[in-house]
């Protein structure tokens, strides 16, 4: 499978020495800032490239084989967006995944067809079952909560 | 207060993102067009600089913000203009304004010109070559025989461009229909004084119009040598 990662942040990273582990995999990770491909390690065997995700230049070279899937994991909703689409209708990726923190915009662009991950939706969906599951004071569940 | 140099019913709501030189331009020329302008800047010392002068015509906030786009009365909105340095917060505000408020002009300002494709496919309705035409709504001075292009017709070779017909134009007093044009092109429109002929055979062109003709890109220098 060949993954194209955009964004070396620490959930970028972490997926991609993840999928490496498999080594069936191909994998590529891109970020505008080159010290962040130090977070990697010195292990890491996958390859890196420097580049704007939202500037289609970037895409050129690594978009020109097959891509299985494309993640876009940067800290800018609008960049993840857009290379989302740019990979999904310029380069047909059928597998292009945004993260996009804004759960409205996420929302709107999934509505678009554009696949979507929502950290903020995810956090506040496993924090209302953690706060769920507390017990009040005298001991009981707090059904209403 | 906005003068009324629009006509009550061509007056409109245009929400103006990013207020950079070309919004600021952009947004007092509308205003002073008699539009209802609403400039959008999130950066809070551009903001303070512009605030005293644009008062209620200038909002802070991001507008890629969903809460912002709502509070600022998108809905209403008949045109979104982008020109913020960023071409993906363009794009993306533009298609925000599209999907959620189903705006009907949304117009994007683009810096990489390789990016001009990628926004034509992705729901800019209207492909504009922006920075050509706020440019030549700022400067108010179109040269003659130059074609501006208005709009890509999406998916195809075509566009259309406008141009002002200036006095020494070998088009100006005649008829369209004697008019010849490069094959694949068709004058579309004629703007007299701010009103818009359907033009047929008979139309004679006269100096001070803006015509606006379909055709095909590669047939643009021919049309360039006849105007």
């Amino acid at each position: 499978m060949k993954v194209v990662i955009l964004g070396c942040g620490r959930l970028g990273c972490r997926i991609a020495l993840k999928l490496i582990k498999n080594e069936k995999n191909s994998v590529i990770v891109i970020d505008k800032n080159p010290d962040a491909f130090s977070l990697l390690g010195k292990d890491f065997t996958g390859k890196v490239l420097q580049g704007d995700g939202a500037n289609m230049e970037t895409y050129e070279e690594v978009m020109k084989e097959t891509v299985d899937v494309f993640l876009a994991l940067t800290n800018s909703d609008n960049t993840n967006i857009m290379a989302a689409e740019i990979a999904n209708q310029k380069y047909k990726v059928e597998k292009a995944i945004a993260k996009v923190d804004d759960p409205i915009r996420a929302k709107a662009f999934e509505e678009l067809g554009i696949q979507t991950i929502c950290p903020t939706l995810l956090c506040e969906k496993r924090l209302s079952k953690m706060i769920e599951k507390t017990k009040t004071k005298e001991g009981e569940v707090d059904e209403d909560a | 207060m906005p003068n009324d140099t629009v006509k009550q019913d061509n007056k409109k709501f245009i929400i103006v993102v990013g207020a950079g030189k070309m919004g600021y331009n952009l947004t007092k020329l509308l205003i002073s067009e008699g539009h209802e302008v609403l400039l959008v800047e999130k950066d809070k010392v551009r903001f303070n600089e512009l605030s005293p002068e644009l008062g209620e015509n200038i909002y802070l906030g991001d507008a890629a913000e969903s809460d912002v786009l709502k509070q600022i009365g998108t809905n209403r909105a008949n045109v979104v203009v982008t020109v913020t340095g960023d071409d993906e917060t363009n794009l993306i505000i533009c298609q925000m304004a599209k999907i959620m408020y189903m705006t009907p002009r949304t117009i994007a300002r683009i810096s990489n010109p390789k990016n001009e494709a990628i926004f034509s496919s992705l729901g800019v309705d209207n492909i504009v070559n922006t920075t050509q035409i706020i440019n030549s709504l700022i400067e108010k001075e179109v040269d003659a025989g130059m074609l501006v292009p208005i709009l890509d017709i999406k998916g195809s070779n075509a566009e259309i461009v406008e141009t002002e017909i200036a006095s020494n134009s070998p088009l100006n007093n005649k008829a369209i229909k004697d008019i010849k044009l490069p094959e694949e092109s068709l004058i579309v429109s004629v703007v007299r004084e701010g009103k818009v002929i359907f033009p047929h055979g008979n139309t004679v062109i006269q100096n001070g119009d803006t015509i606006m003709i379909l055709i095909s890109k590669e047939k643009r220098d021919i049309l360039r040598q006849i105007i």
